[in-house]
């Protein structure tokens, strides 16, 4: 009942701010409502016994993804009022109900148990019995550390192969436009 | 309720509220009358006890640090510090409290109000998070989560939000200049600050601060000297002290982002900075002087408290006798310096845990030994490449350059 209370919480908060960055005119505030159902979507990460999932949404999204969106809103036009005259308000609009009704008809089709009991039966488990325990989830992030480094390894470093490839794409545009400068 | 009742501070207060029946043993008065059917009352009862016991705590923490670093810099500089209010000027930092509360509260009028008043308020409430977590001593600390490293260094980058935002929603020029150098700077020192302590964690072989303090047989400031060195040095620039004090360096950019506000949101902001000295040193305390060990002679806190005090000193010691770097050289610093020194230092750590991985007293000294000389050829070889030429050819070169003269 508690844990029930604080999960309502914090839904609440989360469906608000998401409902805030949509409705607000000014820009600059919608960067910083992201910022706050980030923090949210944490909270949730907390509440399901991934802490170690919500630490990285903390680190990651609220500490550099939401301050680089905030930094780059700083280059709109007309920061205080840009979201009247938006020209693909439509456009956006019908991406983003096609995407809602994707993913909801994901989400309810999807065999949430059998998939987690796959995956705890197939990967060699780290605990004694771990498609029932308890224990599984309060040792989640030694779980999941040992997952990464063993069956998910080749996933593991394609991503952070993709992550340095893209830097390195950024770097070289960045140069090659500093060098059409200099010219 | 998981795993914060591990804490014997919470668990003994929570037994001598809820009548649970695994409480009777911690029990020592029988006062408890709260049924185990309502224990989630005791457990927020017992919560917000310790919560206000941590954040009273916390506040009368960083009037004792105002008092000290205030004395402290007064002894460097030669001089009294602060001495007409109460012994030993000991009431200076309350009366300077009450003033900034009684101040006029000013608000821009092309502010956008909403984002001036929460900007405040996010730099000082994550700060008081680190708190809790941070075991004082083997038995004192309120919760241990497991992901505690992780979770310092994802509270302490939830500033340099803030920071943007106070800039921003000032509507002035200089504010926003402040935000955006402050968040430049502070988003390249946390990157070697999360290396080096990625340092920590293959040492300790655990992400919770707990595990980190029971595996320092030696401590990690003498273990690894390289991750030592590059964490305090980013943690530093991370408070916004001096020597990296740019985003209200007074002489460039009037007060950086903190330029239009007054009153306690200012004391909010001020508040903010000196908790997370306090805090960051706890935190240094943790990772790199072995927290709360040390011969048991005298109890566990003492020594923590003692540790926490030195380090808190080096931080004043760093304000009073360093100048202030420019920002091209704070920049500099960041990504030509620490990010490679904490690179090499996780590198060397890794080798070496991957050859020994649980080592014994003599392994341990020749790693202590190997990690010292990597320190002392890897600073010497950086110091070589990045001090500015002695001649002044180069500085004056490369100044020319980017228009910095």
């Amino acid at each position: 009942m508690f844990i029930d209370a604080i999960f309502y919480l914090v839904s609440i908060l989360l469906i608000s701010n998401s409902l805030l960055i949509l409705f607000s005119k000014n820009v600059y505030r919608s960067a910083v409502f992201l910022a706050f159902s980030m923090l949210c979507f944490a909270a949730m990460y907390f509440m399901l016994s991934a802490e170690f999932i919500g630490v990285i949404q903390i680190l990651v999204y609220v500490g550099a993804v939401s301050v680089l969106i905030a930094l780059s809103v700083m280059l709109v036009k007309d920061i205080e009022k840009s979201t009247d005259n938006n020209r693909l308000l439509y456009y956006s609009a019908a991406i983003g109900l096609i995407f809602l009704i994707l993913i909801s008809f994901f989400i309810i089709n999807f065999k949430w148990n059998e998939f987690s009991s796959s995956i705890l039966n197939n990967s060699n488990c780290l605990l004694s019995n771990c498609g029932t325990d308890p224990a599984i989830l309060i040792e989640s992030t030694n779980w999941l550390g040992k997952l990464i480094t063993t069956d998910f390894m080749v996933a593991f470093q394609l991503s952070g192969l993709i992550l340095l490839a893209s830097l390195i794409g950024a770097l070289a545009l960045l140069r090659l436009r500093m060098n059409n400068d200099s010219k | 309720m998981g795993p914060i009742r591990d804490s014997f501070i919470f668990e003994f207060l929570y037994c001598h509220l809820s009548l649970e029946a695994s409480c009777s043993s911690v029990r020592i008065i029988n006062i408890a009358f709260i049924p185990e059917s309502l224990s989630w009352i005791s457990f927020s009862l017992t919560a917000f006890f310790w919560i206000f016991v941590f954040v009273n705590a916390a506040l009368i923490g960083v009037l004792a640090l105002i008092w000290g670093e205030r004395r402290l810099i007064g002894k460097f500089q030669a001089r009294l510090g602060p001495n007409r209010w109460g012994p030993l000027g000991l009431f200076t930092p309350v009366a300077d409290a009450i003033k900034v509360m009684f101040k006029e509260d000013i608000e821009p009028t092309l502010s956008d109000k909403l984002i001036y008043v929460l900007a405040p308020i996010l730099m000082v409430v994550p700060v008081f998070m680190i708190f809790p977590i941070i075991p004082y001593g083997t038995k004192t600390f309120l919760t241990n989560i497991s992901v505690g490293v992780v979770f310092v260094l994802a509270i302490t980058s939830i500033n340099s939000l803030s920071v943007l935002m106070a800039g921003w929603a000032s509507g002035n020029r200089f504010a926003i200049i402040g935000g955006i150098r402050a968040v430049a700077m502070l988003l390249s020192y946390e990157i070697p600050m999360g290396i080096s302590a990625a340092g920590v964690v293959i040492v300790a072989g655990s992400l919770s601060l707990s595990g980190v303090v029971n595996s320092q047989v030696i401590p990690n400031a003498i273990f690894q000297p390289l991750g030592f060195i590059t964490f305090l040095i980013a943690s530093t620039a991370e408070l916004n002290r001096s020597p990296f004090d740019i985003t209200e360096a007074e002489s460039e950019l009037v007060a950086g982002y903190m330029t239009d506000y007054s009153s306690m949101k200012f004391g909010l902001f001020y508040l903010g900075e000196f908790m997370a000295t306090i805090a960051s040193s706890a935190i240094i305390v943790t990772f790199y002087f072995s927290g709360w060990r040390g011969p048991s002679f005298i109890p566990s806190e003492i020594w923590f408290l003692t540790k926490w005090i030195g380090v808190i000193a080096i931080f004043i010691w760093f304000r009073a006798t360093f100048p202030r770097l420019r920002i091209d050289q704070i920049m500099s610093l960041a990504w030509k310096g620490l990010f490679e020194l904490s690179l090499i230092n996780v590198l060397v750590l890794a080798l070496m845990i991957a050859i020994w991985p649980d080592p014994t007293g003599i392994q341990l000294l020749i790693m202590t030994v190997i990690n010292w000389i990597v320190f002392l050829v890897s600073v010497y070889i950086f110091g070589k490449i990045l001090s500015p030429n002695l001649t002044g050819n180069k500085i004056k070169k490369r100044s020319v350059i980017y228009g910095l003269d």
